[in-house]
């Protein structure tokens, strides 16, 4: 109980602190918010129009309570460059971002429990120290550079699949699932390696232990002592990684959509910067570290609830 | 892509059977790989090559030729003397983005491993905020105040490398502190300063260097991302990241080469990083008096 009281305070603090960088964030760009939005040719008199509606002339602390009652009522601000409501955009684009993240980590999952098996029944085997070498080197490759050499393969040389273009998921289900193979694929590596490693090195653990030679001995099979007592037990630390690891795979999934040139949130994010559409930078950054600090938090308290051990 | 100083997989078994018969030619191999990048970095300007950004010096993809070992890109610049030229970039983000974080985050490390619990706590607390914020969401709001010069980058990547780094030194450092000989130094009537930088800090120079390489692989990723979303050097500087965009949008085109070489060196030298750091930790685990 103390501990999730803990967890939750930690929680709390982080997105005080995200939300106040995130209020600051308008302040510390260089200029004034209401030049950027009249553009250059805007008179003095209807800058100080506009200062004193969007409220940048009160003290700084009322102004950050009424951003954090407009953030949590959804009124973001317009888009300087096309004057599309905020929230408009990020309701166009993030179906697109968990659609990405989803796909890979099942892709993810359904490489790494395999292999994982496999590797731990005979470690330090041809198979084991293949698979590692595989994951160590996955590990050390971003998908900036994954993307293109699958790109190249799959898409330039084999022209099995697109190299960009995106179709929603409910215009059409195959064409969805054909633009995502590639990008999915790319995100997922770097989870599969992580995932294969940490079971390969439970699941070598587990099977040490007193209770699974009892289970030999009683002449149960291998594959079912690693299905029944490896896997539920190593499936947890897995789960509880894959749950730490959201941050690294949002970012991920940005850098993916810049690639294969998915509308997300990633090629929103990078295209407002280069527009200098602050307000959509500010309302993505908030919402991205405040998803990643509610899904660390809702992780750390299940494991506690799940491996008593912790609890106490 | 992050600065992923804490999480990687477990050193692998093949790594810890072999640390106790030295390092294997495989670590000098990198070892060699990654002083000749640093090399060739610094003396780029003295090395008979094309200047990197003067356009039609050869045929526009035209392949590698005796003249230009790596061929030439679209505008007809020498590829070899950009990706030289591009490790300028990546080199000198990774290793003053890492060193200024060991620097700033191991002075912060050491001291609040070996200080009272409220600071550390504090301090601790601080760095575990700022590691939540996932990383490339924090590099691309600090790209988007300032901008993206090399210095804003390099100083965004060294923040970032900051609350990771001081984790780790002030972790090693609580487990020295703990120690016979610091307890002896401390009965012995030994300043905190001097028990802090004599007696602490050699003893975890190791894991300063294990994390150091593997966080300037971390760095060189980094600074890679931003700039393959355009957003580090301006062009026309070349950058292995921004190679690598290059390439790709003339995949369709002509040449995958233009990809490729760029790729193959950023592999190659965060691969050279991460295996020296795994080694050596593998190494100073092994060997008697490390922690």
């Amino acid at each position: 109980m103390k501990l999730i009281l803990k967890k939750l305070l930690i929680f709390l603090i982080t997105a005080i602190v995200a939300s106040i960088f995130g209020f600051l964030f308008e302040h510390l760009i260089p200029g004034n918010p209401a030049v950027a939005i009249l553009g250059p040719q805007a008179t003095p008199h209807n800058v100080q129009v506009l200062t004193a509606k969007l409220g940048l002339n009160r003290p700084l602390p009322q102004q950050y309570f009424t951003w954090l009652k407009n953030m949590f009522t959804g009124h973001m601000g317009q888009a300087y460059s096309n004057g599309i409501p905020v929230k408009t955009l990020i309701a166009q684009n993030y179906a697109e971002t968990i659609e990405l993240i989803l796909g890979s980590q099942i892709i993810a999952f359904i490489l790494a429990i395999p292999i994982a098996f496999r590797a731990a029944l005979k470690p330090n085997k041809l198979f084991d120290r293949v698979t590692t070498l595989m994951s160590f080197s996955f590990y050390s490759f971003p998908p900036f550079v994954i993307g293109p050499i699958l790109i190249l393969i799959f898409a330039v040389k084999l022209g099995l699949l697109p190299a960009s273009g995106y179709v929603g998921i409910s215009q059409s289900i195959t064409q969805n699932l054909k633009d995502m193979v590639l990008p999915m694929i790319t995100l997922a590596l770097g989870s599969f390696a992580l995932y294969s490693q940490i079971l390969r090195t439970e699941l070598v653990s587990i099977l040490k232990q007193d209770f699974v030679l009892l289970a030999k001995s009683k002449g149960i099979g291998k594959y079912k002592i690693i299905v029944r007592h490896g896997f539920r037990l190593s499936s947890l630390s897995v789960a509880t990684i894959s749950g730490l690891q959201i941050g690294t795979l949002i970012t991920g999934a940005f850098v993916v959509e810049y690639i294969f040139q998915l509308p997300g949130l990633g090629t929103l994010i990078v295209n407002s910067i280069n527009n200098k559409d602050y307000l959509v930078i500010q309302a993505v950054s908030v919402l991205v570290v405040i998803a990643v600090a509610v899904i660390n938090t809702a992780v750390d308290i299940s494991y506690a609830y799940l491996d008593p051990r912790i609890r106490k | 892509m992050t600065l992923t100083v804490t999480e990687k997989p477990n050193a692998t078994p093949v790594a810890k059977r072999s640390s106790s018969k030295g390092l294997g030619w495989f670590f000098w191999a990198c070892t060699f790989w990654v002083l000749a990048v640093i090399i060739l970095a610094i003396i780029a300007p003295l090395l008979p090559i094309d200047n990197p950004n003067k356009t039609f010096v050869c045929q526009p993809f035209s392949g590698p030729s005796g003249s230009h070992l790596l061929g030439c890109d679209d505008l007809g610049r020498d590829i070899l003397s950009r990706i030289i030229f591009g490790s300028r970039v990546s080199m000198f983000v990774g290793i003053v983005s890492i060193g200024i974080g060991l620097i700033i985050g191991g002075f912060l490390g050491l001291i609040s491993g070996y200080n009272n619990k409220k600071l550390d706590t504090v301090m601790n607390t601080i760095a575990n905020i700022i590691i939540s914020f996932p990383t490339l969401i924090l590099l691309l709001a600090i790209v988007a105040v300032f901008n993206h010069s090399l210095i804003v980058i390099t100083l965004s990547i060294s923040f970032i490398s900051i609350p990771l780094l001081f984790r780790v030194i002030r972790s090693a450092t609580i487990s020295v502190a703990n120690k016979e000989f610091v307890q002896a130094a401390r009965t012995m009537g030994s300043s905190r300063i001097r028990i802090v930088f004599v007696e602490i800090l050699p003893n975890i120079t190791p894991i300063i260097v294990v994390y150091g390489c593997l966080g300037i692989g971390s760095a060189i990723i980094a600074e890679g991302t931003l700039a393959f979303l355009g957003l580090s050097v301006s062009l026309p500087t070349p950058s292995w990241g921004n190679m690598i965009a290059e390439g790709a949008q003339s995949f369709l085109r002509r040449d995958f080469l233009l990809t490729l070489w760029p790729s193959i060196m950023i592999i190659m030298t965060v691969v050279c990083f991460n295996f020296i750091s795994q080694r050596l930790e593998g190494k100073f685990n092994s060997g008697d008096g490390a922690i």
